[in-house]
């Protein structure tokens, strides 16, 4: 970046739509991404109530979106809302919220630069996305509709041959938009924290959370262009006629639909991490500000991660085990995939350490943090029974993998979202969130939440296949239908808790209290700032002097947390921006 | 980055330069990924075959091979000429004589290329044939899209050489760097087709 602060945009346009505003930008994500959420947050609704009720119309809704099929969800539609459900959560609600939304964000704030390295190139990365947005919502209205082979898109259920409709080649142009977009965000993400760190700020002075978007970022930009190559060989099967995924037979004429699984999968594998690497990331900061106490072992957990991110590119096989692959293969990646428990357990007891003896602070965000905790250890352990290949043969395609990827995936990247969004919401908008609400949606959350997918782990152990939309249809699934009841009741009492978030959110929106500069005692860049921050963010870039998370210093008499830009030359100096 | 605050050397590229050049690595590495993923898709399937070319596919006829063989002396001439338009300071119309040469370089090849498509499916040779003919086909069209795509680049770099080599009027101090910047870039995206199509033919032709 230049030296010359560029003056501020003026017209509407170039300001909130077209903005090469790193902040704007970041608040178009978030906005989206919370679109995408409540979207596929009602279908997962409609989802567990037909399985739950069957024969029984979803209420209000069903009859407005099925009144062909007297509200019901026909058995084609549930394999479309199923597909489209993690479609939607995974690349227009996750990946914008926090990748999109607070990489964006957080980068420049906090590492003390004025905008991204490429900002116009970031402007694209929205609209790419923006594109890709299209053609998904795009595909519900194409004859045949949006596309039912799963989110895995697996051939031969995704060829021609069972998703004749261009609902699902609109779903692979939606991808490859997503895929451009993500490169794009990557390249400045990468580049950004390369190049714009404060003078003083060594890689090891950088917060966690920018260490975890970084992370996910190099992940992004290497294997997000896997399935992007993949999808071109699956538009080229479907649009024309080749036969790279076919599956005649072997050797002249057809191709192989394994290669599509290799394909997903050699990129599946490091997407989970490229979803809760920022997550990780931001909790980890968390738990240090609000336990008062520097994060335990910074350094090894920020090594710790860097340890995944490399593995993660090593074991994408463990999710092939049925394949029928040589059992030295799939040992190998048995054993490559129980390596990565060691740097998860490590962080893992670094979160720990960090909370131990630590003047705990219960606000909204921590209470999101801990919940993380919570919700990823349980969804790590029962990884372990999937990564292992005697008991993956048998849990394969149950709802424990469902139950599994939404406690790691889905829970607990929605409460690193939501301790994301509580934490930063007075610097983002300039107004305080309602604390009060904000744990009540907490305790409303975690409780039903935990109930669902640990339900889904136990009726998958049972046998109830992921994919199936009514357990009438099989004699053994009969005695399961209470307790999907059960995961049910508990679904709609989770998605109803949601309400009081969107409450709260426009609530504080436009009438919250106003935020102070810091407001929860934080020393990281960003909060040395006005709420919201000016345009041009630093009028001055500061000198960084401290880590992330200088808690008790004893040179600080009158307050426990001391800013990265404080001189110790030159104490309660409060730096070149000070308020 | 801030003036003042480079506080180790001084170096001799801009920092946009610099930025950029990172940022196109790391596009580079990015993009070379999704080749990589058609290596790799060419590998899994080629491997299962049990001949290869199936027995049912004619072999590729003497001119398809010849053009292949030229088209990679043409990229590799082509990248020794964009190599030499930027082995000095872009401030001479040598360069852009030099540009012009590479251009010429992609052009044939890329009229070879459509040839060697015409060569084949003359006879009937169509990418809907078989597992072969469709990674045939995707290939070295892919690879050709990248040509395509390095030719409009080129034309889109030449009026910012034109002004540095002193045609015309003088571009602001700023304006060069950002000249120079992107000349740059499209010969960093002009070598890696190169490269591209060197992994591209090997695989292709002698596998
Ligand atoms: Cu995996």
């Amino acid at each position: 970046m230049d030296d010359h602060i560029h003056p501020e945009p003026t017209s509407f346009i170039s300001k909130y739509i077209f903005s090469h505003d790193h902040k704007v930008i970041a608040k178009q994500f978030i906005f989206l991404g919370l679109f995408g959420l409540l979207f596929g947050g009602v279908m997962a609704m409609i989802i567990r109530w037909t399985i739950a009720y069957p024969g029984e119309p979803f209420p209000v809704l069903g009859k407005l979106l099925f009144s062909d099929t007297n509200g019901l969800l026909s058995n084609d539609r549930y394999a479309m809302f199923f597909t489209m459900h993690g479609t939607i959560m995974i690349f227009f609600a996750i990946t914008p919220i926090l990748i999109g939304g607070f990489g964006n964000f957080t980068i420049p704030l906090m590492i003390g630069a004025r905008d991204m390295a490429f900002p116009t190139l970031n402007m694209l990365s929205f609209w790419a996305y923006f594109v890709s947005v299209l053609f998904l919502a795009g595909s519900f209205f194409v004859p045949g509709g949006a596309s039912a082979g799963g989110w895995v898109a697996y051939p031969p259920l995704a060829s021609t041959q069972f998703q004749a409709g261009w609902g699902h080649t609109f779903w692979l142009f939606a991808i490859y938009f997503v895929g451009a977009s993500s490169t794009m965000g990557a390249i400045n993400y990468i580049t950004t924290v390369i190049r714009l760190r404060a003078p003083g700020m060594g890689w090891f002075d950088m917060p966690l959370t920018i260490w975890g978007l970084w992370l996910t970022a190099v992940l992004n930009a290497l294997f997000l262009p896997v399935l992007t190559g993949g999808a071109i060989l699956m538009i080229l099967d479907r649009v024309a006629g080749t036969h790279f995924y076919t599956a005649a037979s072997l050797g002249q004429k057809g191709g192989d639909p394994i290669l599509w699984q290799h394909l997903f999968w050699i990129f599946g594998h490091p997407e989970v991490y490229i979803l809760i690497l920022p997550a990780w990331g931001i909790v980890s900061d968390l738990l240090s500000f609000f336990s008062r106490k520097p994060a335990f072992g910074y350094r090894v957990t920020a090594c710790a991660m860097i340890a995944i991110t490399i593995l993660s590119a090593l074991v994408y096989g463990h999710h092939m085990f049925t394949t029928g692959m040589s059992p030295m293969l799939s040992e190998s990646f048995q054993i490559l995939t129980m390596i990565i428990s060691i740097p998860a357990a490590i962080f893992f007891e670094n979160w720990l350490h960090t909370i131990w003896h630590g003047q705990i602070r219960l606000a909204t965000p921590m209470l999101f943090s801990l919940g993380l905790v919570f919700v990823f250890g349980l969804g790590g352990l029962s990884g372990l029974y999937l990564g292992s290949i005697a008991t993956d043969l048998y849990l394969h395609d149950t709802y424990f993998v469902v139950g599994h990827f939404h406690l790691t995936m889905a829970a607990a990247v929605l409460f690193g979202s939501f301790a994301a969004i509580y934490f930063w919401f007075p610097k983002m908008f300039g107004r305080m969130m309602n604390d009060t609400l904000g744990k009540i949606h907490f305790w409303l959350s975690v409780v039903p939440l935990t109930a669902v997918f640990v339900g889904m782990l136990i009726v998958g152990y049972a046998g109830h296949h992921r994919r199936t939309p009514s357990l009438q249809a099989y004699e053994y699934l009969k005695p399961l239908q209470q307790m999907n009841v059960w995961i049910t009741v508990a679904a709609l009492s989770l998605g109803a808790a949601q309400v009081l978030f969107i409450i709260n959110f426009f609530m504080s929106l436009f009438a919250g209290p106003k935020a102070p500069n810091n407001p929860w005692g934080v020393g990281t860049l960003e909060w040395m700032l006005p709420s919201p921050p000016k345009y041009y963010n630093f009028e001055k870039i500061p000198n960084i002097y401290y880590g992330p998370h200088e808690y008790g210093n004893p040179s600080v008499k009158d307050r426990d947390w001391v800013g990265q830009w404080e001189d110790p030359k030159n104490p309660g100096s409060g730096g070149p921006n000070a308020h | 980055m801030i003036a003042g605050t480079v506080d180790s050397k001084r170096v001799a590229l801009a920092p946009r330069a610099i930025d950029a050049r990172i940022g196109m690595m790391l596009f580079l590495a990015s993009w070379g990924m999704v080749f990589l993923t058609l290596f790799f898709s060419y590998a899994v399937l080629r491997f299962q075959a049990p001949v290869w070319p199936p027995a049912d596919v004619p072999p590729l006829p003497t001119n398809v091979k010849i053009f292949a063989w030229t088209n990679t002396i043409l990229m590799i001439v082509s990248s020794v000429f964009l190599k030499n338009a930027f082995g000095r300071r872009l401030n001479s119309p040598r360069s852009i004589v030099f540009v012009g040469a590479t251009m010429l370089c992609g052009l044939v090849f890329l009229f070879l290329q459509i040839e060697t498509w015409l060569e084949l499916w003359r006879p009937g040779m169509y990418m809907s044939d078989g597992t072969y003919q469709s990674l045939f086909y995707l290939l070295t069209g892919f690879h050709a899209l990248h040509v395509a795509a390095g030719l409009l680049l080129f034309i889109w770099t030449l009026p910012g050489l034109r002004a540095l080599a002193g045609i015309g009027p003088r571009p602001t101090a700023d304006r060069a760097i950002h000249y120079e910047v992107r000349a740059y870039s499209v010969s960093m995206f002009w070598h890696f087709v190169d490269v591209a199509w060197l992994a591209t033919f090997a695989v292709v032709y002698f596998t």
